[in-house]
């Protein structure tokens, strides 16, 4: 009999057209230890005096019960051995298609993976191991393997096939599910493996793939991909995630976007893109604001709520207060700092406080749950402002002298239709760093390009400081409507690190009709560049430009007509 | 009528260790304690590492100088000061808790930093929220909100000077600090300097200099420090027709020029003149880079009996020294602002010999009342030493042109009419940027 309580519904343990019992007899429950999954077996594939086998993930025991009961074998290696490894090759592959999705449960514990993968490396039938050799007849290598989400990952590499007919591509997750990826996978040339094998340097070899499993995979270790030809015959290699956090899987697969040779349209849009937006949209779900503090008492019902935020210098919050608190009309102001370097909350607590007793002006910090990026910090400090205009502004600005806020507003009361305005920024050596954003196409690739106008000139050069309507500003500091922003979703969250979202948001201002406006009476310090673009940043704005330009080409077209 | 109260804030207490603008701040101290309209109180900055006692009381920062009733030390122990944008780096408990006590408990009428050294700009800042209808003075000593090589305008890799800082030179001085972060720090001086009410500049080159770098002209007065008449100025004690004896008084360090004339001497086989003979009164040789001492220690040793090394003296002790020179050599390579020892020296009636930049071309008339030659150019140094010696009829004639010293009394009648005047029309609001950039 079955020790089963809770069934878990989550799970399906049998094909959809089959009838449950046929291949294996459900349920599949959790026990009293709350980690024990009972399974049935079908009986072709057992022993009919032992029909079922139970396994109790939290000590990993196996037992097989009914009239053997007694021969229950309290390891799971032997039971393995004993009861399953001596079935053929078709019955264990059946079985282990069916073991895969237990770990279709929620909150899919660690010691079950541990288990079904010790089931899956009894059971699985094993191709020889690839080896790099010129004189290799096959072989595959995995370079970078990224977790995406729990049922969603992405593989980069490269094969051989002296036949150059393969057939099949699969990855194996560590719990013994198999994906065929043959079909799916980018394929691109490697003239550096072509080299090895004496192979054409235009033969796809490179393979990129993002895929998903139909149950969560969370082992580290333990992926196999395997390389099979026509003939049947194939090569196998192990794998094990390359990143343990998502940023360093964005990191990779961002790199992977701008570096790879071939048809890279395709491997961004059905590779890269899918991959690095859902990676952005599981960061948007489990950013939040977690706590707000306030130093001194806000005022009332302001017509600007000023929106910065604050990642890791938590020094520019003096430099920035420095100067505030010489322009009375930051003091009607609502000043909201927001802290997307969480880590520095302690530090942002106890210095907000004393800056706020040396310079009285009141402002409010909101301490972030995770890193979030730029303009999900902007998001989230919007949805705590009340005043009816945002102006968003970066932790490195500073004002050039007091009356700027007010100057803008005015600018944006004065031009119906206009939907955000930006001011001059400066850098410290009086040039331009900011007179307005224009769409031009990218010299390199066939994509439009946003690039900050009159950058370097001097910001007394006349045409540096003619203002009116441009295609985009930035959003390091823009002022725009409260409700308008909230209306167009604030803004997008799947640019990659703080980059083209300001001129995306411009272009959402366009597509509803509104335009940009660039007011140069107003400057402003922008102390950009304070160290120099690495070259992951590099990597991250071509991304984000493919990015935009995708998602705008139309919108651009439009408005140069 | 009551008196009213100034305080003066500044960055060391001469007890704890000498120092000119901290010699000359506790002159005027004293000097205010008898003026019949205002009544002093010195709040000197102390604590580690530049004194040696620490804060004797828990939760004190601010406690009486020795026992005396209107003197204070700022204990600034357990803060850390920084030295790139003259502020306590991780706390502003010192301003908002420790100087705030103080400020509410006294309530000054006028206060007047002297220095804001190891105590931060925040000070004046503090000072501004907590009074703010109280005037704020501040005295300009060298171009320390300027400059950060110890404000002195002289470039580190090479010791030249600097007439001009930008985020981008001063980046060059310190490479480990961006321009960027140099326009912070410029931007933050000038903030908390923004409230000071008026500037007090003892030389015309410092007034020309802070308002390029943004110091509005009518916030800024040319005012030379003042000093006590002597009851007697040194007597005439030379050799007739000699005129051989040189004297050096001050810090033995770098930017004082002590090399260049010791250099001076070695050069023209120990001496530029076959009598001539130095006194170096020399204070702090024992704070100088190792590199440093060791090459005045060498030349000291190659210009033998010509040079005599006396070590450092008391200020009382200044007259009876200079008694015993004819002239007074300041070779400086730094700007000088306005040398408290050319002021000595003339008290004295001692014509100068002095390097021909900033606040010493500035104090002492080339022909008139002193002698000029190259800044830091030993051989010109060491020809004007020569054609200095035993000429006794151009040691008469710059003697007689040597101009009344500014006395104390007049200077703190110059002062207290500003702050009786400041309290009448105190503006308060912080001056306008001056960003040229962006008028157009």
């Amino acid at each position: 009999m079955i020790a089963a309580s809770r069934p878990v519904a989550a799970t399906s343990v049998h094909g959809p057209d089959e009838p449950a019992g046929d291949l294996l007899a459900g349920p599949v429950a959790l026990g009293e230890a709350e980690e024990l999954a009972v399974v049935g077996v079908p009986p072709d594939t057992l022993d009919r005096n032992r029909p079922r086998l139970r396994v109790e993930v939290g000590d990993i025991e196996l037992i097989a019960d009914g009239p053997g009961a007694r021969e229950a074998l309290t390891d799971l290696d032997s039971f393995v051995r004993e009861r399953l490894a001596g079935l053929d090759a078709a019955n264990r592959a059946q079985l282990l298609t069916a073991l895969a999705p237990l770990t279709g449960w929620e909150g899919l514990p660690p010691a079950l993976s541990d288990g079904l993968h010790a089931v899956r490396e009894a059971l699985r039938e094993r191709r020889p191991l690839a080896v790099v050799d010129q004189r290799a007849e096959r072989a595959v290598e995995v370079e970078a393997l990224h977790r995406i989400a729990d049922d969603e990952f992405y593989v980069r590499g490269w094969l051989w096939e002296q036949s150059r007919s393969v057939v099949e591509l699969t990855a194996v997750s560590p719990e013994g599910e198999r994906v065929e990826l043959i079909g799916r996978a980018h394929r691109h040339p490697r003239p550096d493996v072509a080299e090895r094998f004496c192979a054409g340097g235009h033969e796809p070899l490179g393979f990129v793939c993002h895929f998903r499993t139909a149950a969560p995979s969370r082992r580290r270790d333990g992926w196999v991909v395997e390389l099979a030809n026509a003939a049947g015959r194939g090569v196998e290699t192990a794998a094990a995630l390359s990143s343990t956090d998502p940023a360093s899987a964005r990191e990779g697969i961002v790199a992977d976007a701008v570096a790879s040779a071939g048809d890279t349209e395709a491997l961004r849009e059905h590779h890269v893109r899918p991959a690095l937006t859902r990676l952005q949209e599981l960061r948007r779900d489990a950013v939040a604001v977690d706590e707000v503090e306030s130093h001194g008492t806000v005022p009332e019902s302001p017509e600007v709520s000023v929106i910065v935020p604050l990642f890791e210098r938590i020094d520019l919050l003096e430099h920035q207060l420095v100067h505030f608190a010489d322009d009375p009309e930051l003091w009607e102001c609502e000043i909201v700092y927001v802290l997307d370097s969480p880590e520095e909350r302690d530090h942002l607590s106890r210095f907000g406080g004393e800056l706020a007793r040396l310079y009285g002006l009141p402002f409010r910090t909101a301490t972030l749950t995770a890193n979030g990026g730029v303009a999900l910090a902007r998001n989230l400090g919007a949805s705590l402002a009340s005043g009816r205009r945002l102006l968003f502004l970066d932790s490195d600005v500073l004002p050039a002298r007091p009356g700027w806020v007010g100057e803008l507003s005015r600018s944006l009361d004065a031009s119906p239709n206009v939907g955000a305005v930006a001011p001059k920024l400066l850098y410290e050596d009086e040039a331009v760093q900011h007179a307005g954003v224009e769409l031009v196409r990218a010299v390199d690739a066939p994509e439009w390009s946003a690039e900050l106008r009159m950058k370097g000139v001097h910001g007394r050069l006349p045409a540096a400081n003619v203002g009116g309507r441009v295609p985009a500003v930035t959003g390091a500091c823009m002022m725009t409507d409260a409700a308008l922003y909230r209306e167009l979703a604030g803004m997008s969250w799947i640019y990659v690190q703080g980059d083209y979202e300001d001129a995306d948001f411009c272009m959402r201002l366009a597509r509803t009709g509104r335009q940009c406006l660039y007011a140069p009476e107003v400057a402003l310090y922008h102390l950009e560049g304070q160290s120099y673009p690495s070259e992951a940043r590099a990597a991250n704005r071509r991304y984000n430009r493919w990015l935009f330009s995708r998602s705008w080409s139309d919108v651009i077209e439009e408005m140069g007509r | 009528m009551p008196r009213r109260k100034v305080l003066f804030v500044c960055h060391n207490h001469p007890k704890v260790r000498p120092g000119g603008a901290e010699e000359y701040a506790h002159e005027l101290h004293r000097a205010l304690r008898e003026s019949p309209g205002w009544e002093p109180t010195f709040l000197a900055r102390s604590g580690p590492p530049h004194s040696r006692s620490r804060r004797p009381h828990e939760d004190v920062h601010v406690s009486p100088v020795d026992c005396v009733d209107d003197e204070y030390f700022l204990y600034t122990d357990g803060y850390d000061f920084d030295w790139l944008y003259g502020t306590m780096r991780h706390s502003k408990e010192l301003y908002t808790r420790h100087l705030r006590r103080f400020l509410l408990a006294l309530r000054p009428d006028v206060v007047h930093f002297q220095h804001t050294l190891f105590i931060g700009y925040d000070a004046i800042r503090e000072v501004r929220r907590t009074l703010p209808d109280v005037p704020i003075v501040y005295t300009l000593h060298e171009f320390l909100p300027i400059c950060r090589n110890k404000g002195q305008m002289v470039r580190t890799m090479d010791g030249e000077l600097c007439a001009e800082e930008t985020p981008r030179r001063c980046s060059e001085c310190f490479p480990e600090h961006s321009p960027q972060t140099f326009f912070l720090r410029k931007r933050f001086i000038q903030a908390q300097l923004g409230l000071v009410d008026l500037f007090v500049a003892p030389s015309r080159m410092l007034v020309e200099r802070y308002v390029e770098w943004g110091v509005p002209r009518d916030r800024i007065v040319l005012e030379d420090y003042g000093r006590r008449a002597l009851a007697v100025p040194a007597p005439d004690a030379s050799r007739p027709g000699a005129r051989d004896r040189l004297g050096f008084f001050g810090q033995m360090s770098p930017y004082k020029g002590i090399d260049v004339l010791l250099e001076a001497f070695r050069r023209h086989g120990r001496s530029p003149a076959p009598h001539a003979r130095l006194w170096v009164h020399g204070a702090n040789l024992d704070l100088q880079e190792h590199d440093f001492r060791d090459t005045v220690e060498q030349l000291l040793a190659d210009t033998g009996e010509h040079v005599t090394f006396a070590g450092p003296y008391e200020p009382h002790e200044v007259g009876a020294l200079m008694a015993a020179v004819d002239w007074v050599v300041v070779p400086s390579v730094w700007w000088e602002n306005s040398p408290l020892v050319i002021q000595e020296a003339f008290a004295n009636g001692r014509p100068v010999i002095c390097s021909d930049i900033g606040g010493m071309a500035e104090k002492v008339a080339e022909g008139v009342n002193g002698l000029h030659f190259r800044t830091g150019d030993p051989d010109s140094l060491g020809e004007t030493i020569g054609r200095a010696v035993g000429n006794e009829e151009l040691w008469e004639s710059l003697r007689g042109g040597i101009p009344p010293v500014h006395a104390m009394s007049d200077h703190v009648a110059v002062l207290t009419g500003a702050y009786e005047r400041l309290v009448r029309e105190r503006r308060g609001e912080p001056w306008p940027e001056r960003v040229a950039a962006l008028s157009s």
